[in-house]
């Protein structure tokens, strides 16, 4: 038989998704805004008498009335006939608000469970509840469910065992809807509205006579609402909420934009400079595992497929984790605690030059992470062409997989001696080049090809939140996982793949040789032609080539071809590897036009087919998928060009 | 004294009453009533975000962010 299926629904910021977690005992996601669920999650719990139950994760919205991709996916979700019943979560701190959304669920007329999230908060604000009042005033069952205990989480598994009855009516809209209402032949009030909702012209009559009707419904809504909360809710004091000092501070003109920018600049910075110990510690392991290795004397092929094939790629790599998990410890600490819709709010006015709104700022920050979650994460945008330019743009926001690329050739760029200021700085600025550049390509797309009215921003600033640190741990090892995954998988695989095919056809000496008459260097220097204006040799084109595979791949590829032709190296570290290498007249590979120009390749080249993937399932376009590619490869390849071409004149010249 | 004037001109701390308003498109007329902007509910302005726009109100004990222009249209009385 199939078991009985609840599903979760409520507003952004409801505490809808940790409900979740607590009765399933999931890990999903919490981030303190709107668009954190973009997709339903399925969980399981266990009634009372020890029977399953199957929940389902919802994204949180104000209304069933669809304003964006994302609310139109609850809708319909919602109106699936495999929903037996609906688990709504409140928030106590405003409950008017949250019961809207309510009572336009509850006419869907499907069993429901009532969830008072923030009753503890509420207590503390003097908001006093009557909840046998309040159940009775809404027709269902109301549970009291504080962020801290067991208690309330146990009453919910109760409710949710217990046979709860559909929803009946609790108000009447004007006479002329219901009549209207009436003659229509679908299985609930719910569905009715929706349909009149969004078919009202074929109505032309009633539409005639009541042309404010929308208007009149929301205003009948929330006169009950009222109604109900006037009989059932009580204020002991005029108590606000901390949340609203700290904006005091955090919205502040002056230090509000001051505290913005130390923010987002300390981001950078903990990447460049805390990163440095667990780096050190990473490499001398790789060096100890070489070590160990070489003590076996196995036969000198064998020997390189370890060390050079595996070891050396894998380990240039991994080297990085501790870089990119720093980005993520910030990005989720954002996310958490609330303060990612004041940055919105405090860089609106700057996105909209540029024909995006705030409401864009969140999905394009998490493009820092990784372009995937930042491109899902627009759903949650109004605005059809505002959405399109933000998906267009995205791919600029550096994701982390370039950080390791960055790292490396900024290293090479500035001597040892050169303080981690500097350093940071130069990072910073790509960060900002390619931010600038994403901005203005969004300029001209919304003055040209996506052309269009604005619609109005409206959103909340929900409540400060202390950080869940098990949560963000959790977060962490995650992201470690699939990066150890990727790097032991994926780009191991092709580092072997690639030292193979360094060494065919095979011959065992003289392998510095050998190396441009393999498989892969011939690839490399059929290739070279193409690259050479920008100043590349053939191994950085395998380099360059493999990185269409994933990004970091470049490092772990690097590594092999110059691994490999050092019999002897010195060390294994591909930062003192890229620095011996010369060209064939003697001076170095990595000058310094050919690391910017590098940088900058890197910064604007697609190279992620994932997200060509997923640019084409949301947009349904594959035109825009294509033209994203091509053009961001193809500007790539001009810039490094230029950059190239200038830097090497300049240089001449002085 | 009544006194007639759009959410924008507020000043932080001001509290006001909303008055019939209209504005375009109808969804965001929709939009904004649906999150509680109705004739006859009292705000409170709490203010502008450092750059000029957008606007953060107090209603129905939640704090809503509204664009400029929307905020243009919506007229108040000051209570």
């Amino acid at each position: 038989m199939r078991p009985i299926t609840y599903a979760f629904v409520g507003n952004p910021n409801s505490g809808k998704t940790s409900l979740f977690n607590q009765l399933t005992g999931e890990r999903g996601k919490i981030g303190n805004y709107a668009g954190v669920t973009v997709e339903r999650r399925d969980g399981f719990t266990v009634s009372i008498h020890g029977k399953p139950i199957r929940l389902i994760d919802l994204p949180g919205a104000y209304s069933l009335n669809a304003y964006s991709p994302e609310e139109a996916m609850l809708a319909s979700a919602l109106l699936d006939k495999d929903i037996d019943g609906i688990v709504y979560v409140a928030d106590a701190t405003k409950l008017q608000r949250s019961l809207y959304f309510f009572t336009q669920v509850q006419e869907l007329q499907k069993p429901m469970i009532v969830v008072l999230r923030m009753v503890d908060v509420a207590k503390r604000l003097g908001i006093v509840i009557d909840i046998d009042k309040l159940s009775q005033g809404l027709g269902c069952r109301v549970v009291e469910c504080p962020l801290e205990g067991k208690q309330g989480i146990l009453s919910l598994r109760v409710a949710l065992s217990e046979n709860q009855k559909p929803t009946e009516p609790l108000f009447r809209y004007d006479d002329g809807l219901e009549s209207l209402l009436n003659t229509l032949d679908l299985p609930s009030r719910g569905l009715k509205i929706a349909h009149l909702w969004a078919n009202e012209a074929r109505y032309s009559e009633f539409l005639s006579q009541h042309p404010q009707w929308k208007t009149a419904c929301i205003q009948t809504r929330y006169d009950y609402i009222k109604k109900v909360l006037a009989a059932t809710v009580t204020r002991t004091s005029k108590k606000r909420l901390k949340t609203e000092s700290i904006d005091r501070v955090l919205l502040h003109p002056i230090i509000g934009l001051v505290a913005f920018f130390a923010i987002m600049g300390s981001l950078f910075w903990a990447v460049f400079t805390l990163s440095k110990y667990p780096v050190g510690w990473i490499q001398s392991l790789f060096g100890l595992l070489a070590t160990w290795v070489e003590g076996f004397h196995l036969h000198s092929g064998i020997q390189s497929f370890l060390i050079d094939g595996a070891l050396g790629s894998i380990g240039n790599v991994v080297v990085f984790l501790p870089q990119i998990l720093i980005l993520f410890f910030f990005l989720s600490l954002l996310e958490s605690t609330g303060y990612l819709p004041r940055g919105a709010f405090l860089v609106d006015r700057c996105l909209r030059i540029f024909g995006l709104q705030g409401k864009a700022f969140i999905p394009l920050l998490s493009c820092y992470g990784c372009t995937i979650p930042g491109i899902m994460g627009t759903r949650c945008m109004r605005s059809a062409k505002e959405r399109l330019a933000t998906i267009f743009v995205s791919p600029w926001l550096s994701c982390s997989a370039r950080l390791p690329v960055y790292i490396i050739l900024i290293s090479i760029l500035l001597p040892n001696n050169v303080s981690n200021w500097t350093k940071t700085a130069l990072l910073f600025a790509i960060y900002a080049l390619t931010t600038l550049a994403a901005l203005l390509v969004s300029f001209v797309l919304r003055k040209t090809l996506l052309r269009g009215q604005d619609v109005c921003l409206l959103g909340e600033l929900p409540k400060y939140q202390k950080p869940p640190w098990i949560l963000i741990a959790s977060e962490m090892w995650e992201q470690t996982f699939a990066f150890l995954k990727k790097a032991g998988t994926l780009i191991l695989f092709f580092s072997l793949a690639l030292w193979g095919l360094m060494h065919v056809p095979y011959h065992p000496h003289n392998r510095s040789q050998n190396i441009s008459e393999s498989v892969a260097g011939q690839v490399g220097r059929f290739f070279e032609p193409a690259l050479k204006p920008l100043g590349y040799d053939w191994k950085i084109g395998i380099g360059i080539l493999s990185s269409f595979f994933a990004r970091e791949t470049f490092i772990s590829t690097m590594s092999i071809i110059y691994g490999l032709e050092d019999d002897n190296p010195a060390s294994r570290d591909l930062h003192s590897l890229m620095l011996q290498q010369k060209t064939s007249v003697g001076s170095p590979v990595y000058s310094i036009p050919t690391c910017i120009s590098l940088l900058l390749f890197f910064a604007f080249a697609q190279q992620c087919f994932t997200t060509l993937a997923v640019v084409y399932q949301e947009t349904k376009s594959l035109t825009w998928a294509i033209s994203q590619f091509l053009f961001m490869t193809v500007f790539a390849y001009g810039v490094a060009w230029a950059a190239q071409v200038i830097l090497t004149h300049l240089l001449h010249q002085s | 004294m009544l006194l007639f004037m759009i959410l924008l001109s507020l000043k932080p701390g001001n509290r006001a009453r909303i008055e019939p308003w209209k504005t375009v498109p109808e969804s965001s007329l929709l939009r904004c009533q649906e999150m509680g902007l109705l004739p006859g509910v009292e705000i409170e302005f709490i203010r502008r975000a450092p750059l000029g726009s957008p606007v953060e109100i107090r209603i129905n004990d939640f704090h809503l962010v509204l664009q400029e222009e929307i905020a243009s249209y919506i007229e108040v009385t000051l209570i």
